[in-house]
């Protein structure tokens, strides 16, 4: 399954974290992996953080000057629970 | 962790709701009073009076590109809030450098002595954040149209799909001026100070460590949190400049003392920093661009939580 996606970019703190927070707890179970697309530099420590308080781990890629896209895939345990 | 922070935090939400019916009885229609201390907040009937004046420049900071192409106020230029912070620092989303400040907005064709109406998308968040930048950088005349695309809509106004095109400029930016950011040691030298109030813009979860998004939790010491979403309307724009007198010195912010204002990286602190400094005129106030960011990733730094 492709991984649901999720653009914050032009969007600054606090948003970049609130929005895939809650578009972590509206994924199904059958989906593992949210992408991230910020340019918001601040989220790249925020978002990691709530994820993991969610189950999720984090990859971060820069995919650009400014911009990166960030993989949120669901922790194996979570998985097995 | 202690509990001895509640109290005051409930003693906050006390005057939160103290302040909401105050803002209430404003939205009602009575009259206020008190008028904003400086004239940095225009509405759309200014705007709409000022959209062929080629001393007015419009700029949509927050949202993205594609967002303002699908429509944007006429007339308006585009700035990413991206150019408007340093990817070299590292402290993440640090102000970025004059020279990086000249080249965005060289990039939009803005000249020094133009009149700037920042706009956004959302609670002014985004235009406070970029004005906070652009003061600091000593940009003259920087103004906000109060609730951005929502508040146009609101007011029946049409958003434009038409970009208008401007010349690159050479814009060169001031010197910093100091007396409106602040730093981790600046902070730290300042928490016992009586005449320094720190206000924590964050939520209260953050503000109890409850929701870390650092190294650790909590607050700096001593600091009030009355979270910047308290300054907003429903409807995105500021609250009155009696409703936002009541909150904020209801809460204990007196324009007698030094404010420094905080949040995880200087965006929410600096719109609270907008409201203090500009819509009430209090004199001495700082936003700490670090913020929590870097305060809670220093194991130096004094924490309550």
């Amino acid at each position: 399954m492709a991984p649901t996606k999720l653009d914050v970019r032009g969007e600054i703190c606090p948003y970049p974290m609130m929005r895939t927070v809650s578009a972590l707890k509206k994924l199904s179970s059958d989906e593992r992996v949210l992408e991230v697309v910020t340019d918001h530099a601040p989220a790249l420590e925020t978002i990691p953080t709530q994820a993991a308080r969610l189950g999720f781990r984090t990859d971060i890629q820069e995919t650009g000057a400014s911009e990166w896209r960030i993989l949120i895939t669901r922790n194996e345990a979570e998985d097995e629970a | 962790m202690t509990y001895d922070h509640i109290l005051p935090t409930r003693l906050v939400w006390i005057l939160l709701l103290s302040a909401a019916s105050a803002s209430c009885a404003s939205d009602a229609g009575e009259p206020t009073e008190r008028s904003y201390a400086k004239d940095v907040l225009v509405d759309t009937e200014w705007v709409e009076a000022n959209m062929e004046n080629s001393d007015v420049r419009l700029l949509e900071v927050g949202g993205n590109a594609n967002a303002f192409a699908e429509g944007h106020l006429p007339g308006a230029s585009f700035l990413s809030m991206g150019r408007l912070s340093n990817p070299d620092d590292p402290v993440r989303g640090q102000i970025a450098t004059a020279a990086q400040v000249s080249a965005a907005l060289s990039s939009v064709g803005l000249g020094r002595d133009q009149t700037v109406v920042l706009y956004d998308r959302r609670n002014n968040l985004s235009a406070a954040r970029a004005y906070w930048v652009l003061k600091y950088y000593q940009h003259t005349d920087v103004r906000i149209y109060n609730g951005g695309t929502p508040k146009w809509a609101e007011d029946g106004r049409a958003l434009s799909t038409e970009i208008t095109e401007y010349e690159p400029s050479n814009y060169r930016a001031g010197s910093p001026d100091p007396e409106i950011r602040t730093t981790w040691q600046y902070v730290v030298d300042h928490t016992d100070d009586p005449a320094t109030l720190f206000c924590d813009t964050r939520s209260p979860d953050e503000h109890l460590g409850l929701d870390v998004r650092a190294e650790r939790g909590g607050h700096i010491p001593g600091s009030i949190n009355l979270e910047w979403t308290a300054a907003v309307n429903s409807n995105g724009t500021f609250k009155s400049a009696d409703a936002l007198a009541a909150l904020y010195g209801g809460a204990g912010f007196t324009p007698d003392r030094q404010i420094i204002t905080y949040c995880q990286s200087g965006v929410r602190g600096a719109h609270t920093w907008f409201v203090l400094s500009e819509l009430l005129g209090y004199p001495s106030v700082r936003n700490y661009d670090g913020s929590w960011g870097e305060y809670g990733n220093n194991p130096e730094s004094p924490i309550e939580s």
